[in-house]
């Protein structure tokens, strides 16, 4: 089989000659069975071909790929990593003191009035495996993976509203219109799933994260590229359901049908893209059976479950963590979660007190679980795992009627875990007060060119042209951080 | 000539390794006499591979050299582009090896450069990962074997006079040919001669019915009806295309086709972007936008009026509601935002989409850092901001202005009446209401003689319970804890015939605070306040009415007069406030309160009961605890007289006229462009940072980069000068730009590819002489749209067939010298208008507020914050594609999986892509569900109306032949005809083995116009 890309007007075209001459043999009794068998090929020979070349539009890889999939937990809201992953004494001594003014010239903050105070943390640390690793006790599971996983204490973002920062972590860009991560590894690297996007959404928590849509969008990047968020209630994707009344095998012989005519219209015009038109709605056709084969997590053993604290049919950040493994498990690229939210600045259910324990509650056995889980399944070496939100938390707390802290952007913590990555790495300090890192700073760009070097990318040569410029992720900075690499 | 830092030595090595280099170069090159296009050839690789550190930005240039522009002028010139040279003019002696010898390759240091596979040496350097090809070193040194002569940038030359080169080169050319060309469309001719001399012959003309097709789609977006299609195919007169165009360019759906495009550049949307994303009301400016465009509004009046509209002397309405291009930038309304923040990406938003959409140019790049490849530094940026920096909003709705639906279009006389009367009528009414509350005003309680009112019943009733009030001592009444919600009290008492009994003039009820009620006040409310929302008299059947109230104290907002005003949604209470308080020192609420009603018409002894009704409507639990009752014979002075009758009229009349206005008369605020008073200070921001500007510079007042500085005018001041000088002939780009992009409309690809990028790096125009001519013309007829689009059109080139064709493809893959036209897939909007179109259903009202067609469900599970889609029933469920809902954050998903952008930025091109997504929203989406079985309706409809007519056909090879000529817009082929009702036949057999609601004959006509909407065909303009 002869598989080959082309430059066809101004855009990429997939042209399959073998598929072209059997169709046009066929006419319109073209077998469903013939045409999956050969889509099934299709992705062996993909599948065969991996390890030498990428799928996207990278004709090879820049440096040795040590991962194949992503899966970023995102944790919407800015999570705080004074109450969870750094111990500050100092910050107690002088809970309730103006913090020294040579400290906080110049910085912005988005809710804190010049007269903050500093916060000490009511919760107690205590270190954790050979890392050592200092965590609260509101996070006890991850305390199997403190050796498995590297902590980037000393992560740096630019922007301080949830929305430009969230847009920040994706796209490394703080306004909306420039493609995520998750399409940029798309479009360099494609996905290796025939009937599954190859960049998937999954959300969890009260409500959808800020900024919508913008988040995971290609961008100027091509639309096939932008994710596709998968629904945990209903229909998992949008119109995968058959018009009312229509049967599977009626819209098998539907599909069959329109092809049949695309192929007429084929050798009419000759026109390459109505092949690939012709595959895409095979590929829709495959979809509406592979995305609830997906979803339906009753295939897995009750203790894989209860591993993730997942429960069938509910819709939860367990069950996206479950998801997020069957998923890569099929070939997808980039998958990644949201679970809101970890916005507490103080006020009603947004405090660091019981709302913290609550979404503390939900994200750690399951985030856990997710690494352990693909670590014993042996598909950890091959995937990243990224844990984190948009920015941290103040030192100061907030005068609220409760307990909190506004948004942080000079010093927060991150995790990463998987093939290539160094296991059990504390990387990154801190001032005693936590608000600035001094040693080993990890910027945003930073960690975008990591994720990519480790999907095989150098993140300089990963281009897009528009209006006249050649764009990418890192935009013009970004130090691939070789230290926490394994 | 500038020196290489590099020493002799050095240079004299390399001439080695370029001496064999060259010798490869021209056995490689097969025409080594043909001229060498500094603007096709050399220029695109300077550009991309060299400008970066040898362009015009000082501050990144290496080794003091500069490769943009002639070596002789670069010291002297410092706006490249404008200024031509001969280099060879200039060559001057030095010991330093010079980087461009005219004619002499191998002495040109920057021939050794390149050829060198030397690391340190070579160029450009390895780390730069922008490695020249073989073929891009041989074009540089043929370049310099020829002359090295430099142009200036094709894109900023005056188009204004023939005289351009490649114009009149291939004028002359053409007129050569001899007299077949003179006949010839002129864009036909020009892209001919280039054609020949690729040996390509063009295609033949579209067949009729995929011609009228084409034009009804990329005129107006809907599809010919089959009537049209007959009419077009049997019209053979010589004019019968031009017809048919200016007949779809007067068409209403012009202005909506065409104002779409231009609404990608506007970034038009219905939402506010960022995280919130709330709605907001920009449809009246894109009523402007399709209004303009159908009155083929001069593109340079169309210009001005959008980029500067409210600053026009005497500026109208209209011009101020066009005035909101620039307002389509996002407001963040996340809690925490600093406002200077966002008014500071509004404005870069504004200075960027400009610059794209008028210039062509990057300008963007030039934010943080003076532009790598084009002349524009980051000062020039900075005075195109300060344009900007004179914007009144900051990251706010203000300023606004206030538009009624159907304005802009010009409303009709018979609304205009109404209007007219609506303000006359809400005049009378706020003069009548002022009156009413002055007669109701609290003024003192008259004092009067009161006797106690001994009530024969009193009730209160809360729903379904009723209950006695419990009568205390004094005579006074108390609600039983039982009552409680929205009681009603009720209290009978007959006024009879006795001695001297004098006609009661008034009513007075006393609030009376009792120790057993919260907070020991008079009302129930846990405060101790309550709401009497209406006091109502009765005697036997009639109702007595109340001329005037007064009370002892009302809460703010809750005067007397609210418990007359015969509305359960207002009434009187009893809280202070503080300035009630610093008035009336030791005011309280908890104590006793007393409210006087005055009778309209003094009442009379009589048998006839009376009954008083005490209402509290508003607020739960708002009750009056304890109260009595007292009447007054008194004679009430002075009575002012209430309107309330002649308000209830006007009233009425007002609801009617409501009634029949759009929007119920009622004007949305929209948002427009204002500038301050007094403009910002404008810095330059290094690197962006608006936080930092850079004062020791000086300020950056308003102006356009330098490189178009030549006969500017002196001073450049508002938007309106920025606006003038972009659609003057001093500006060839503006023309030029938006040639190429119409042209990119009708042929799929502009004849610049980089339609947005007419710089250094952009690409060279494949038909020079086409867009000059047509740019030059389009001005010098006076900016017309529709004129511009009807000679693109009227060509036989864009009239051609889009076939595939194997010579072209091997000769000129990508069809660049357009030997065939393009199939097209056509914008997301249009996927849907053309089913609505071949449905027969689609709404043709131009114009209006936004609408919401089905939606799948979940589309906000992902969102901050749910939307409203109240998915709509009536005619606007069916209205063309472009007045759906936009939300920046969360689109209508037809929008995103067929290329809609989500507008958060100017978007000059759309892409185009095929994918899964796509098939599963055309097979499957509910709103094309719905039109495939209008379609079945419709087909059915026609076979039955043309039975007589055409009777020899069976009937399912008819419908077919209908549903193909709805969608399609043409008959089917015999093999189609014949597949189509094999596949209609089975699925009637499998609907009839799986029996659903739809009636089996019924599904199998729905599966074959589902084919049909699903097919590749369809979904393409051809």
């Amino acid at each position: 089989m002869r598989d080959s890309k082309r430059y066809v007007g101004g855009r990429f075209v997939e042209s399959n000659s073998a598929r072209r001459e059997f169709l046009s043999a066929s006419g319109l009794g073209i077998g469903a069975m013939a045409l999956q068998a050969m889509l099934a090929q299709d992705a062996a020979a993909i599948g065969a071909s991996q390890e030498a070349k990428p799928l996207g539009v990278l004709p090879a890889f820049h440096v040795p790929p040590k991962v194949k999939n992503v899966i970023f937990l995102f944790m919407a809201g800015g999570p705080s990593q004074l109450e969870l992953f750094e111990d500050k004494p100092l910050l107690r001594e002088y809970h309730g003191k103006l913090p020294p003014e040579s400290i906080t010239q110049g910085r912005r903050f988005a809710f804190l009035p010049a007269d903050a105070k500093l916060l000490g943390t009511k919760r107690t640390f205590q270190r954790y495996g050979d890392s050592g690793m200092e965590l609260s006790g509101l996070l006890p599971h991850h305390q199997k993976i403190v050796d498995k996983v590297c902590w980037l204490r000393g992560m740096k973002t630019d922007v301080f509203n949830h929305g430009p920062a969230k847009l920040f972590m994706n796209c490394g860009f703080q306004t909306p219109g420039r493609p995520s991560m998750g399409s940029w590894v798309t479009y360099g690297l494609g996905s290796e799933s025939k009937d599954l996007p190859g960049f998937v959404v999954l959300q969890s928590g009260p409500r959808g994260p800020r900024a919508g849509n913008t988040l995971w969008s290609a961008g100027f990047l091509p639309s096939r590229y932008q994710g596709v968020p998968l629904r945990s209630q209903g229909s998992p994707i949008l119109d995968l359901e058959n018009p009312a009344g229509v049967t599977s095998s009626m819209q098998r012989s539907f599909v069959d049908a329109t092809n049949a005519m695309n192929q007429l219209r084929y050798e009419e015009t000759m026109d390459p893209e109505i092949q690939t038109r012709i595959a895409a709605y095979e590929t829709a056709f495959a979809m509406q059976s592979s995305a609830p084969e997906l979803m339906r997590l009753n295939d897995e053993t009750p203790e894989t479950l209860e591993l993730y604290g997942a429960e069938v049919g509910k819709s939860s950040f367990a069950n996206n963590c479950l998801l997020a493994r069957r998923l890569v498990e099929r070939g997808v690229r980039f998958v990644q979660l949201y679970h809101t939210d970890w916005d507490h600045h103080g006020g009603k259910n947004a405090d660091l007190d019981e709302a913290l324990e609550k979404v503390c509650a939900e994200v750690d056995q399951a985030s856990a679980a997710l690494v352990l889980d693909l670590e014993r399944r042996g598909l950890l070496d091959e995937t990243l795992v990224i844990w984190g939100g948009e920015f941290g938390r103040t030192p100061m707390g907030e005068p609220r009627d409760t307990t909190g802290r506004d948004h942080h952007v000079d010093a927060f913590t991150m995790w990463l875990a998987g093939g290539g990555i160094s296991k059990g790495k504390l990387f990154g300090k801190t001032d005693d007060l936590g608000f600035s890192v001094i040693e080993d700073q990890v910027h945003v760009h930073d960690l975008h060119a990591t994720v990519l070097h480790l999907l095989g990318i150098d993140h300089e040569r990963l281009t897009y042209r528009f209006q006249g410029r050649d764009f990418r992720l890192t935009d013009v900075h970004g130090r691939v951080v070789q230290e926490i690499l394994a | 000539m500038l020196p290489f830092r590099r020493t002799m030595t050095q240079s004299v090595l390399l001439s080695v390794v370029l001496t064999s280099a060259l010798i490869g170069f021209s056995t490689a090159c097969k025409a080594q006499s043909e001229p060498i296009d500094y603007q096709v050839d050399v220029r695109p690789i300077l550009s991309n591979h060299c400008f970066a550190c040898h362009g015009f930005d000082e501050d990144s240039r290496a080794a003091d050299l500069r490769l943009d522009i002639a070596p002789a002028v670069a010291t002297s010139i410092d706006s490249a582009g404008v200024t031509s040279s001969d280099a060879s003019e200039s060559a001057e002696t030095s010991d330093s090896p010079s980087a461009i010898v005219p004619g002499k390759p191998s002495e040109s240091e920057v021939v050794r450069r390149i050829e060198s596979n030397d690391p340190d040496l070579q160029m450009p350097p390895p780390s730069s990962n922008k490695p020249l090809s073989a073929r891009d070193k041989q074009i540089i040194a043929r370049w310099i074997e020829q002359g090295a002569r430099y142009e200036s940038h094709w894109a900023f030359k005056s188009f204004a006079s023939p005289q351009n080169n490649s114009e009149s080169s291939v004028s002359k050319a053409v007129a050569e040919q001899g007299n077949e060309s003179g006949s010839l469309h002129p864009i036909d001719s020009m892209v001919r001669h280039r054609l020949a001399a690729l040996g390509l012959p063009p295609s033949p003309r579209a067949d009729s019915s995929t011609l009228l097709r084409r034009l009804y789609l990329d005129l107006v977006g809907t599809l010919p009806t089959p009537e049209a299609i007959e009419e077009f195919q049997v019209d053979d007169s010589a004019d019968a295309v031009e017809r048919v165009v200016d007949e779809l360019l007067s068409s209403p759906q012009f202005g909506e086709r065409w104002g779409r495009f231009w609404l990608d550049q506007a970034r038009y949307a219905d939402s506010n972007g960022f995280t919130i994303d709330g709605a907001r009301v920009m449809w009246p400016y894109r009523d402007w936008v399709i209004s303009a465009l159908n009155a083929d509004m001069p593109f340079d009046q169309f210009t001005r009026e959008q980029l500067a509209g409210d600053l026009l002397p005497d500026a109208t309405k209209l011009q101020r509601i066009a005035s909101a291009f620039h307002r389509n930038t996002m407001i963040n309304e996340e809690g925490g935002v600093k406002a200077d923040q966002y008014r500071h990406e509004a404005i870069i938003d504004r200075v960027n989409t400009t610059g794209a959409v008028w210039l062509g140019l990057t300008v963007g790049c030039a934010q943080c850092h003076t532009h790598k490849y084009d002349p524009i530094s980051i000062d020039d940026y900075y005075r195109l901001y300060a344009f900007f920096n004179a914007c009144a909003d900051s990251n706010s709705t203000a300023p606004t202005i206030e538009v009624l639906e159907g304005e802009v279009f010009g409303l009709p006389p018979s609304v205009q009446k109404d209007l007219e009367e609506l303000k006359k009528l809400q005049r009378d009414e706020a003069a009548m209401k002022a009156e009413v509350q002055a007669a109701l005003a609290d003024d003192a309680v008259p004092a009067l003689d009161w006797k106690p009112i001994a009530a024969l019943h009193a009730l209160g009733r809360d729903g379904d319970k009723e209950l006695p009030l419990e009568r205390l001592e004094d005579g006074s009444l108390r609600v039983p804890k039982e009552l409680q919600g929205n009681s009603r009290y009720q209290i009978e008492y007959v006024y009879r015939h006795e001695i001297d009994a004098k006609p009661i003039t008034a009513v007075r009820l006393r609030a009376i605070p009792d120790a057993s009620l919260p907070n020991q006040g008079p009302g129930t409310a846990g405060n101790g306040n309550f709401v009497l929302t209406e006091i109502e008299m009765l005697r036997g059947d009639s109702p007595l009415s109340f001329s005037k109230a007064w009370a002892s104290h009302s809460q703010p907002k809750y005067p007397i007069g609210h418990a007359i005003d015969s509305d359960a949604k207002s009434g009187w209470a009893i809280n202070v406030d503080a300035d009630q308080v610093k008035a009336k020192p030791g005011l309280k609420m908890n104590t006793e309160h007393t409210a006087v009603f005055a009778l309209k018409d003094p009442l009379a002894p009589s048998d006839t009961p009376i009954e008083i009704f005490l209402h509290h409507d508003l607020n739960d639990n708002y009750l009056i605890g304890r109260f009595a009752l007292e009447y007054s014979t008194s004679t009430i002075e002075q009575q002012r007289e209430a309107p309330t009758k002649e308000l209830a009229q006007v009233e009425a009349r007002l609801a009617e006229i409501r009634g029949r206005l759009p929007n119920g008369g009622k004007s949305v605020a929209q948002m427009v462009s204002k500038d301050m008073e007094k403009p910002a200070a404008t810095y330059r921001l290094e690197r962006g940072d608006f936080l930092s500007p850079d004062k020791s510079r000086g300020e950056l007042p308003p102006n356009i980069p330098e490189v178009f500085a030549q006969g500017r005018p002196e001073s450049m001041q508002t938007r309106l000068d920025l606006a003038n000088w972009l659609v003057s002939e001093r500006n060839p780009l503006t023309a030029r730009v938006m040639v190429n992009r119409v042209w990119m409309r009708l042929f799929g690809v502009g004849l610049v590819e980089t339609e947005n990028d007419f710089g250094f790096q952009g690409a060279a125009p494949t038909h020079p002489e086409v867009l000059d001519s047509l740019a030059r013309q389009w001005v010098q007829t006076g900016w017309s749209l529709k004129g511009l689009i009807r000679s693109i059109v009227t060509s036989a080139t864009y009239q051609q067939s889009s076939k595939w064709r194997e010579d072209v493809e091997r000769v000129d893959a990508g069809n660049k010298f357009l030997a065939r036209q393009s199939r097209i897939r056509v914008d997301a909007e249009l996927v849907r208008d053309q089913a609505l179109s071949a449905a027969g259903v689609l709404e043709m009202r131009v114009g209006g507020p936004s609408v919401h067609p089905p939606q799948p469900a979940g589309v906000y599970n992902f969102t901050q914050t749910p939307k409203t889609w109240k998915e709509d029933t009536g005619a606007n469920r069916y209205r063309k594609t472009m007045y759906t809902e936009f939300f920046r954050s969360a689109p209508y998903p037809l929008f995103t999986t067929f290329d809609a952008p989500d507008f958060s930025n100017v978007c000059t091109r759309r892409s185009r892509t095929n994918t899964p997504l796509q098939a599963l929203t055309v097979a499957n989406d509910k709103v094309f569900s719905e039109l495939a079985m209008f379609l079945v309706d419709r087909s059915e409809r026609a076979v039955l109306e043309q039975q007589n007519v055409i009777g020899e056909l069976p009937v399912v090879s008819e419908r077919i032949d209908w549903m193909m000529r709805f969608a399609l817009c043409r008959r089917p082929t015999k093999v189609e005809a014949q597949r189509l009702e094999d596949f209609y036949l089975s699925a009637k057999e499998t609907a009839r083995q799986n029996p659903s609601d739809v009636p089996t004959e019924k599904m199998a006509w729905f599966q074959v116009a589902r084919v049909l909407l699903n097919t590749d065909e369809f979904l393409n303009r051809e």
